[in-house]
């Protein structure tokens, strides 16, 4: 099961947790609707737009990608950047997710070293001098 | 017409013209580069506006616009790799031209075409300001529920490929938006306890995430870009007499017609720029001319995609419905620095209008001279490998997300939303719904309410209400719009517009 089919199930499940989510909101009074009714119809909408999806064609397999390998590693790299970001600081942190992201991409030792400290460098300088910004 | 000496202070303000020449900078690279669309340009660029004032926020994010647009030009000549879709009809004259040896020629054109198409373009929105700014009168909770409609129905024609698909994605963006207090009751919804959800969801780093962490995803998928053959001339940029005088009908007719195409919402300067190069043809003693080198082709293309910048500036900032991608993030940009765009914008800030009109001539007149001059700067750019732009890109977006707030949730909501940004992309889901619908739900929403409170729950109030009837209409008709436009505008030599990201 892949594309459209096993996005319309995520997004039917979704819309079923908005629903359930809205039973305890507070109702409207003076024919004011409450602070459900547009969740609601937005759950309901995606249930109908979800069931359309899941009789939608499914496509083949994703074709192979460029970078295929490099793009799970990136992803796993963004988390760890994110995972890490007040833990070592920003220039060193930065400098090495990059230089790990330059080989990762097929850069040479020398290029990706070199690439890396300086736009590490630099957006350490833009952010904390240019910006005022502390992490 | 408003105020025509509220241009002189931005006009004469040396900052004013720094602050654009750094967008245009910017808006080269990202314009350039085939790949790197200037909606990515704007939304990486947009938390770093937050340090400076409004004006000077706009001079960057419209020097950034215009030079991507003028700029995704470049490679659709030299490489027959359009820049940005706004370009792809740039390829089709652009390309054979370039490969007779006359690349010089084409990249003038283009520069010669940008300036012109967006100078007409700008003499519109100046002249549409005033009744727009009438308008503002009667508005109310009614209209402006109608008129976020009206924004929310242009979701079918940003949708590319799937409307089915585009449709989920608005939804889901709906449901973003609805996260938070509720604007009425101030009755949590989705926070599941969680402080930082208060708020909502942060708009800026969600759209960094979708537009430059999942582009960038995107591009790593997708096949390698075309190198540039060392052997193109760039010389001889401009036009002989003989060659000049024909072209001026078609700039007018190709600017006139980018101009139509960007004051309706959802048709992008891809659209306007197919459809006025196809307008050309139909006007030209020498029809058969074009696809192989016409230069008629090229002004009509280049005219049409960037007369439409001003075109759709008229929506963006009269009804604060954008028509696009990048106007999405230029009104989330506005709204980062307190501004709301709609017709009380036109009423309250006469001058900001007026200076975004100034912003965009300074912005246009410097890429002018960039594009006539820099054009062995802009071959060389295109020498640059995509993975040091990919680090670049990546860093920036997450240090820009972090930076706004100084809130490490925003980095993680930029990492999510570039996460499955990407992976959704891969799957034919459009991201423009979603950030249009993150943008006007909480407009809709909260004056659907206000306006039922008011009516004392009459949805008539909807209907009996012209402007509101009007824009409800001018929404059904954009939805149905579709069905029509693809019998009507199906020309067998035409390929179909993108629906893609500018």
């Amino acid at each position: 099961m892949r594309g459209p089919r096993a996005a319309a199930i995520v997004l039917l499940v979704l819309a079923a947790s908005v629903l359930l989510a809205t039973i305890g909101y507070p109702p409207g009074n003076n024919g004011v609707p409450g602070p459900a009714l547009v969740p609601r119809v937005l759950g309901l909408a995606l249930v109908l737009v979800g069931c359309l999806l899941v009789r939608t064609p499914g496509q083949g397999a994703v074709p192979r990608v460029r970078h295929h390998l490099a793009i799970p590693a990136t992803i796993l790299l963004l988390l760890l950047y994110a995972l890490l970001w007040r833990v070592v600081p920003f220039g060193v942190l930065t400098g090495v997710i990059l230089l790990t992201f330059l080989r990762l991409t097929g850069v040479r030792w020398t290029g990706a070293t070199i690439a890396a400290v300086l736009m590490a460098a630099a957006l350490q300088t833009l952010f904390e001098r240019g910006l005022g910004v502390r992490f | 017409m408003p105020d025509l000496l509220l241009l002189l202070p931005p006009l004469l303000s040396p900052d004013a013209w720094l602050y654009v020449f750094v967008g245009v900078g910017l808006g080269v690279l990202f314009g350039s580069l085939p790949g790197f669309t200037a909606t990515m340009g704007l939304a990486v660029l947009t938390p770093f506006t937050f340090w400076v004032e409004p004006d000077q926020a706009m001079a960057m994010l419209l020097g950034l616009l215009v030079s991507a647009i003028f700029s995704g030009g470049v490679p659709a000549i030299l490489l027959n790799t359009p820049g940005t879709p706004a370009s792809i009809a740039m390829t089709w004259d652009g390309y054979p031209l370039a490969r007779q040896g006359r690349a010089g020629l084409a990249l003038g054109l283009n520069a010669i075409g940008a300036f012109f198409g967006i100078f007409l373009s700008l003499v519109v929105l100046l002249v549409a300001a005033l009744p727009l700014s009438g308008l503002a009168l009667r508005f109310g909770p009614a209209e402006y529920f109608a008129v976020a409609v009206f924004g929310l129905s242009t979701i079918v024609g940003v949708s590319g490929g799937s409307m089915l698909k585009g449709l989920a994605m608005g939804i889901v963006g709906l449901l973003l938006a609805v996260i938070g207090l509720d604007s009425i009751t101030g009755y949590p919804r989705f926070t599941f306890g969680q402080p930082e959800l208060l708020d909502g969801v942060s708009f800026i780093p969600v759209m960094v995430g979708l537009f430059g962490i999942a582009e960038v995803l995107t591009q790593m998928a997708g096949p390698a870009r075309q190198q540039l053959d060392a052997s193109t001339q760039t010389s001889g940029m401009l036009p002989t007499l003989a060659e000049a005088r024909p072209l001026v009908s078609h700039a007018i007719r190709g600017s006139l017609m980018g101009i139509w195409i960007g004051v309706m919402p959802a048709a992008g300067a891809d659209v306007g720029a197919i459809l006025a190069w196809d307008q050309s043809r139909r006007f030209s003693r020498t029809p058969e001319a074009f696809g192989k080198g016409s230069l008629e082709g090229v002004i009509a293309a280049t005219t049409g995609a960037n007369a439409g910048i001003g075109g759709s500036l008229v929506t963006t900032l009269a009804l604060g419905v954008p028509g696009d991608s990048a106007g999405a993030v230029l009104i989330g940009a506005l709204l980062m620095h307190g501004l709301q765009p709609g017709p009380l914008l036109f009423r309250n800030r006469p001058d900001l209008v007026v200076t975004i009109v100034a912003l965009v001539f300074m912005a246009s007149l410097i890429t002018l001279v960039w594009g006539l001059l820099g054009a062995r700067v802009l071959t060389n750019i295109l020498r640059i490998r995509d993975q040091y732009l990919w680090g670049t890109v990546l860093a920036v977006s997450l240090g820009g997300s972090y930076a706004l707030n100084q809130s490490t949730g925003d980095v993680w909501t930029a990492v999510t939303a570039g996460i499955l940004g990407f992976l959704l992309r891969q799957h034919g889901f459009p991201m423009g719904p979603l950030v249009l619908a993150l943008i006007l739900g909480p407009m809709a929403e909260s004056n659907l309410r206000r306006a039922l409170a008011l009516s004392e729950g009459d949805i008539s109030v909807f209907v009996t209400r012209p402007l509101s009837l009007l824009f409800l209409v001018l929404a059904a008709l954009t939805l149905l719009w579709p069905l029509f436009s693809r019998k009507k505008h199906s020309h067998p030599d035409l390929p179909a517009a993108t629906g893609a990201d500018l």
